[in-house]
């Protein structure tokens, strides 16, 4: 459904899998908006935090255009430069334990797919938890 | 041929405007619905949340939004690392339209063909219209 009668829901479109050279330009641009936004909020024009960081202004250019070739080095000077963590780091998975009689099944959420499956700690009874 | 302004919901309050012709599917619905270009569609919608999710500064300063037509309003949406593009116009600096989308890097010198600008401004043009009429019949 479109116009007025309605919207079409695209959220779905959001959660597939992307390959790994696009998650790679995902995370280049999720940086380049963060320090967008954090340059903002400091007043700091791109010269400003080339000055800062030691580097050409077009390094900034590049890096808000989502450059790829950054190394941890450069990361860490964008840190100190804007002080803040962009140690996003891999998140991870949700991990929940729960105990059922005889067992205990550990419930693993797997954040890139949503995915849920219970994976068995060991197959024998280990632990009855009481309480 | 008559026009309208078709809506996605990308995630909540944020959505992506797409021009269609009156009832037909518009250029994102035949993305998705083919899946040999399903993934173009999931780059493009990608591309258009963080614009929705950042602003148009950033997407400007990132180059993620290029100005083709600055008094037309007609930008190009460039999704990252890929040749995919889509025409955009930018309603009142404010509010994107999605128009069509192509791939870059096919004219000479780089330049869009004479063809692909044309058809971005004659579609900006109408959906200045059907925004316009838009927000007329919400007040």
């Amino acid at each position: 459904m479109n116009g007025k009668s309605g919207v079409r829901d695209f959220e779905w479109l959001l959660e597939e899998r992307l390959s790994p050279d696009d998650l790679a330009w995902d995370h280049a641009m999720e940086i380049s908006a963060t320090v967008y936004k954090r340059m903002k909020a400091l007043g700091l024009k791109n010269k400003d935090l080339a000055d800062k960081m030691g580097v050409t202004p077009a390094r900034i250019s590049r890096i808000l255009s989502g450059e790829q070739s950054m190394t941890l080095k450069t990361l860490a000077r964008l840190e100190s430069a804007l002080d803040m963590d962009l140690s996003a780091g891999f998140s991870r998975p949700a991990l929940a334990s729960e105990s059922v009689t005889g067992c205990q099944i550990i419930k693993f959420e797997n954040i890139c797919t949503s995915e849920r499956r219970a994976i068995p700690l060991v197959p024998d009874v280990i632990d009855v938890k009481e309480g | 041929m008559d026009y309208e302004i078709v809506s996605f919901r990308l995630s909540a309050g944020s959505y992506m405007k797409v021009l269609a012709s009156a009832g037909k599917p518009s250029f994102m619905d035949e993305l998705v619905d083919n899946p040999k270009s399903r993934q173009r569609s999931v780059l493009i919608a990608r591309t258009v949340e963080r614009v929705n999710k950042n602003g148009l500064d950033w997407a400007r300063s990132s180059h993620t939004l290029k100005t083709i037509t600055a008094d037309l309003s007609v930008f190009e949406l460039r999704v990252p690392g890929k040749v995919i593009r889509v025409m955009t116009y930018v309603h009142e600096g404010r509010v994107p339209v999605y128009l069509f989308d192509f791939d870059g890097h096919q004219g000479k010198n780089g330049k869009l063909p004479p063809s692909l600008m044309k058809r971005a401004e004659a579609l900006a043009r109408i959906a200045f219209e059907c925004m316009k009429r838009e927000n007329e019949d919400e007040r």
